[in-house]
């Protein structure tokens, strides 16, 4: 559907090159979601903005639904376009329209005859529900209506393609929540392909199927996001999906524990969909002569299904019951990880 | 107290300066736009980003703006002359006004287009609109409360520059006030005068600010106007554009009767020519007075036939203008004088002066020329030959018995302090400073000049029509009794027909 290859993409600045794109090769498949997360200038903007055209690559390729982008002429581009929907972290409505005249914008660039742009408006306000407010102006709007607006816009000409650029960074939680599961919505009911832009692993955790990660231009990691949850290579990664299970919050409690209790050992456990819901834990202690005091524990849900963490502090009078244990937990499919004392 | 005010020359002085707002103001919205446009899309990160030609379109609009009004209201003649076909009355300004405003609205709506999001913009894009889309779909609505704001400045400040275009007599308010209130020292005439400029000025910025209220939606507290403003600006633009339309008309109206067009300035000569009209009227002569505020435009205007003949000047001038210019124009009769006298504190009689008498005058150069020929004409001193009142100069004295000793270092104007002062024997002033200082020319003078004066103003016409009956007739009615009647009654003195 979209495909990167070797992308960099450059800017010259007053003598000075910046490189914001880096050598990018990237697949991203017809109806997925796919969440791209980073640090600000990591280059999540520059990398979105060449699928539609709207930066093109120094080198390398882009390929988008079997075009090259960066040789369409003008107007197949704008062609292109209207099969690209985008949304913008500050909506980007036009002040001087109502909502509904807003969305028509996206049909009038397209051509559609007059009479079916105001069927295809109602359909549309439908679809994000924004009934009652058509002929109300964007200044009259909360942010999370604001940006439905920017979506049922995005929509208007039945794109293959969806983009985001950090279309929830301006919302509080809540409306985060409502626009993500509305954007889940659509690309299950209409097949669009997401491709969205984010720096929360938060939202890559509940919108996204796979995610690349990047950092100073580079994609340095992609995969889908339960194993990059489970099995984060890149310090980058490991810190977002740290950020995601708030790590930070208990690791000075971890330091107390090992003070208090020399003789145990701090395990963190981490298990995918399906281990959560065993006794594994139960059925250790019974099998053998354990303690376990659960210090801290979290459950994610992701796209996929759940995922948990469990930092456990062991105890018992054999030591050698310890590898004995790790290896009856591990055999269950659950990863365990000695926390360094 | 505002009875010097005649109320349908106030009228239609109103309309013109409505006319030439609104329709310079028409003019300049569209160029301004799309002078604007061009000069925002070709800007750096543009949509036709062009460095050259938006390097060329600034100069363009900076020179022009540079340009000081009246200035280019002179330098436009020409161009005024081919496009409009004249270069007298209200039309003949719409070009300055129109060149003249234009870049500086081209300037405010560039500022306008800047102040567009650029988010926006680049939705737009990304929607895959054309230029042409996000040029009219979202630049200029997204940027109409600051176009409307500049179009409002540009609109009051052609209130302002009408004004000025009372130099090619286009008329309106300020010229009004220029020629009837200051010139003629009419106070209430100046005062209403401008007084009607700020409703028109008022009005328009009023009306602006609620087009600009009602279009606004930015903010949430979007406080839209009360239906009865919306109401009273409705009736508002009604009126005036019914007031332009028609002053539109009356610029087209042409006489049933015969029509001469006579060139003048403000005093006394278009007074005098106010004076007759009731009498050419008589004969079926439509009499059309254009006022002029200088010296330079009446003869232009006349060569080019957009006048049958003006009244302004005296022959020197007229020489002096046809040696320049080259034109075909000539005098066909003197009317009257402003004449120069010589007066005293401490003698009656010219004869009676001393000798070594101190004689006291201006120092302007034609004026010493036309004392020297007074003074010789009385007997006093004699000039060399071939010298007369338009050349004279001290050197050409041949003979001064009484060794007259002249000082003529002195601005005209100080010549009544001087009087007054007592400072010389004998002391020339020009009849209307001797007025101010309560003088009566025709009693208190020991010498005046008379119409045989070369400084007797004269009606002048082309040669092609210089014998056409209406022009006959005007020199006949400004010569007649009524005439002289007038210009004794109202004059007092300072100024003299020519019999
Ligand atoms: N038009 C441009 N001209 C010059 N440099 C640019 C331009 N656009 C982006 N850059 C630079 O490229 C780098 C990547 O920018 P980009 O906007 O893609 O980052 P980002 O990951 O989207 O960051 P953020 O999270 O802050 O939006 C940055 O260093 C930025 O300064
Ligand atoms: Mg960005």
């Amino acid at each position: 559907m979209i495909r990167f290859e070797q992308v960099t993409k450059q800017y010259e600045k007053e003598a000075q090159t910046i490189t914001a794109v880096r050598d990018v090769n990237l697949h991203i498949e017809q109806g997925e979601i796919f969440g791209i997360i980073g640090y600000s200038g990591a280059g999540k903007s520059t990398l979105l903005r060449m699928i539609n055209g709207l930066e093109l690559p120094s080198s390398g390729k882009i390929i988008v639904e079997g075009a090259d982008v960066q040789t369409l002429a003008a107007k197949s581009l704008r062609a292109q376009r209207q099969k690209i929907g985008m949304i913008f972290q500050h909506f980007n409505l036009l002040w001087s329209r109502t909502v509904a005249q807003n969305i028509a914008l996206a049909l009038e660039v397209a051509k559609t005859p007059k009479d079916q742009i105001a069927t295809r408006v109602t359909e549309l306000i439908q679809l994000v529900g924004l009934q009652g407010r058509e002929e109300a102006y964007p200044s009259q709007l909360s942010g999370g209506q604001k940006q439905r607006v920017g979506i049922a816009r995005a929509l208007a000409n039945n794109p293959h393609i969806l983009l985001a650029d950090e279309a929830t960074s301006a919302l509080d939680p809540e409306t985060t929540e409502a626009i993500l599961a509305l954007l889940s919505d659509i690309n299950q009911k209409l097949g669009i392909t997401i491709v969205f832009i984010t720096h929360e692993m938060e939202v890559v955790k509940k919108l996204a199927h796979r995610v690349a990660v990047m950092e100073a231009g580079r994609v340095v990691e992609t995969g889908d996001v339960l194993t990059i949850f489970q099995n984060p290579q890149q310090a980058i990664t490991k810190r977002f999906v740290g950020e995601a299970t708030t790590e930070t919050d208990y690791e000075l409690t971890l330091d107390e524990l090992a003070h208090k209790y020399p003789q145990g050992q701090l395990w963190t456990l981490r298990f995918s969909q399906g281990e959560v819901e065993k006794p594994i834990l139960a059925s250790a202690m019974k099998l053998f002569n354990v303690d376990f005091s659960i210090i801290q524990g979290s459950i994610s849900k992701t796209k996929e299904g759940a995922i948990g963490q469990l930092t456990v502090l062991v105890q018992t009078e054999n030591l050698h019951d310890l590898t004995a244990v790790k290896t009856y937990i591990e055999a269950q499919d659950v990863k365990v990880q000695e926390v360094t004392q | 107290m505002l009875g010097n005010i005649q109320w349908d020359k106030m009228i239609v002085a109103f309309g013109e300066t409505l006319y030439m707002t609104v329709l310079a103001g028409v003019a300049c919205f569209i160029l301004g736009l799309g002078l604007g446009l061009l000069l925002y899309v070709t800007d750096r990160d543009g949509l036709y980003e062009n460095k050259w030609a938006n390097a060329v379109l600034t100069t363009v609009v900076n020179l022009f703006r540079a340009i000081p009004f009246i200035i280019l209201i002179i330098l436009l003649l020409p161009f005024t002359k081919t496009v409009v076909g004249t270069i007298l009355g209200a039309n003949a300004a719409l070009p300055a006004l129109i060149i003249g405003m234009s870049p500086f609205y081209a300037r405010l709506v560039q500022v306008a287009l800047r102040e567009v999001d650029a988010g926006v913009i680049e939705a737009a894009k990304a929607m895959g609109a054309s230029n042409w889309d996000i040029i009219w779909k979202v630049l200029i609505p997204e940027s109409k409360p600051a176009w409307l704001g500049g179009l409002t400045s540009t609109v009051v400040s052609l209130v302002g520059f009408t004004a000025m275009a009372g130099v090619i007599g286009a008329g309106g308010l300020g010229n009004l006030a220029y020629l009837d209130g200051f010139q003629r020292g009419f106070e209430d005439v100046t005062f209403m005068a401008t007084a009607l400029i700020l409703v028109l000025v008022f009005s328009f910025q009023w009306l602006g600010e609620t087009v600009i209220a009602s279009v606004d939606k930015r903010t949430q507290s979007q406080k839209q106007p009360q239906k009865i403003r919306k109401g009273l600006a409705i009736v508002l633009t009604g009126a005036l554009a019914l007031g332009t339309v028609v002053t539109f008309a009356s610029q087209f109206k042409t006489s049933e009767l015969e029509t001469v067009t006579v060139g003048a300035t403000a005093v006394p000569h278009a007074e005098i020519l106010t004076a007759i009209k009731p009498l050419l009227a008589e004969q079926g002569i439509d009499l059309k007075i254009v006022e002029f505020q200088d010296y330079v435009l009446p003869n232009k205007a006349l060569a080019a036939k957009e006048l049958d003949a003006n009244y302004f000047q005296h022959e020197p001038y007229l020489a002096q203008q046809i040696a320049e210019h080259g034109y075909d124009i000539e005098s066909v009769a003197k009317i009257h004088i402003e004449p120069m006298g010589g007066y005293s504190q401490r003698y009656d009689d010219l004869n009676t002066l001393p000798q070594n008498a101190t004689v006291l005058m201006s120092n302007a150069a034609s004026d010493q020329s036309r004392i020297l020929a007074l003074l010789a004409n009385a007997g006093l001193i004699t000039l060399a030959e071939g010298v007369d009142a338009t050349s004279a100069t001290f050197t050409d004295i041949t003979s001064n018995p009484k060794n007259l000793q002249f000082k003529y270092d002195i601005e005209a104007k100080l010549l009544p302090t001087a009087y007054q002062n007592d400072e010389a024997d004998l002391i020339f002033i020009n009849t209307n400073y001797a007025l101010e200082a309560g003088l009566n020319p025709k009693t208190d003078s020991l010498v005046l000049e008379d119409g045989d004066s070369p400084y007797a103003n004269i009606v002048v016409t082309r040669a092609d029509n210089a014998t056409e009956a209406k022009i006959q007739a005007l020199v006949d009615a400004l010569r007649s009794d009524t005439a002289k009647q007038f210009i004794d009654d109202k004059y007092q003195g300072a100024v003299l027909a020519v019999d």
